[in-house]
């Protein structure tokens, strides 16, 4: 049986360094440009301000995926909170349900938080659209990226 | 109150309603993880349900859905 729900980043941290190199290698852009890096410090200071929320989903013991949203006061309506996710991952094996599990689990803890409004986003080549707007999710937004570091093009 | 033969309906038409969403034949302790269904799947099939039974299951409630039974006991 699968568990989803709220635990804090520094007691997981062991944990989650054993799923970012699975979630790096399926959706990161520019592998042969830029290495996996994860600022753990920073996280750690973000969930210290009170400004992290990790939903985590498990199968037992064992983790099987996360979604991290970092939680701030908006930038242009300060006394407005909002909710940005940073990322979310389930180990392809357990793919059957977790991910709505996650974002519904994920909403419920935001709200409870006093969370206005919550932003989310998805590959183009991992596109979740459909279950996004399933759960209530309003497409707005069209992210674009390119590479910076050379004088090749984004693929 | 429901009478027995309401509530046998209720299961009956909940597994056929499964078996139309999966393409598989359902039983009652069947894991959705084990009918093959996805997270899209599992919203569509809450949905399917609440459009079904005329009624709604809040989604606060789906973390605790695994099973076909465990949908059962919400209608």
């Amino acid at each position: 049986m699968t568990i989803v729900q709220p635990e804090k980043w520094g007691d997981i941290l062991p944990e989650l360094r054993e799923l970012f190199p699975f979630h790096w290698q399926e959706i990161a852009l520019f592998k042969d440009k830029i290495q996996m890096d994860i600022d753990e410090p920073r996280y750690a200071k973000l969930e210290e301000m009170g400004a992290l929320q990790v939903i985590t989903a498990r199968d037992g013991k064992k983790l099987i995926g996360y979604f991290v949203a970092f939680v701030l006061p908006h930038m242009h309506y300060k006394s407005t909170l909002m909710a940005s996710t940073d990322m979310y991952f389930i180990l392809p094996e357990y793919r059957n349900g977790t991910g709505a599990k996650m974002f519904i689990e994920m909403e419920r803890v935001l709200k409870e938080r006093g969370v206005k409004k919550a932003v989310t986003s998805c590959k183009v080549e991992h596109d979740h659209t459909a279950l996004l707007e399933k759960l209530g999710w309003q497409w707005t937004d069209k992210t674009f990226c390119k590479y910076l570091g050379d004088k090749e093009s984004c693929h | 109150m429901n009478t027995v033969f309401e509530e046998l309906t209720k299961t009956e038409e909940l597994l056929k309603l499964v078996a139309e969403e999966t393409g598989k034949k359902p039983e009652l302790d069947d894991s959705l993880e084990s009918l093959g269904i996805d997270s899209l799947d599992f919203v569509s099939l809450m949905q399917a349900v609440e459009n079904k039974f005329g009624m709604v299951i809040p989604p606060e409630q789906y973390t605790n859905i695994d099973t076909v039974r465990d949908i059962r006991v919400r209608i």
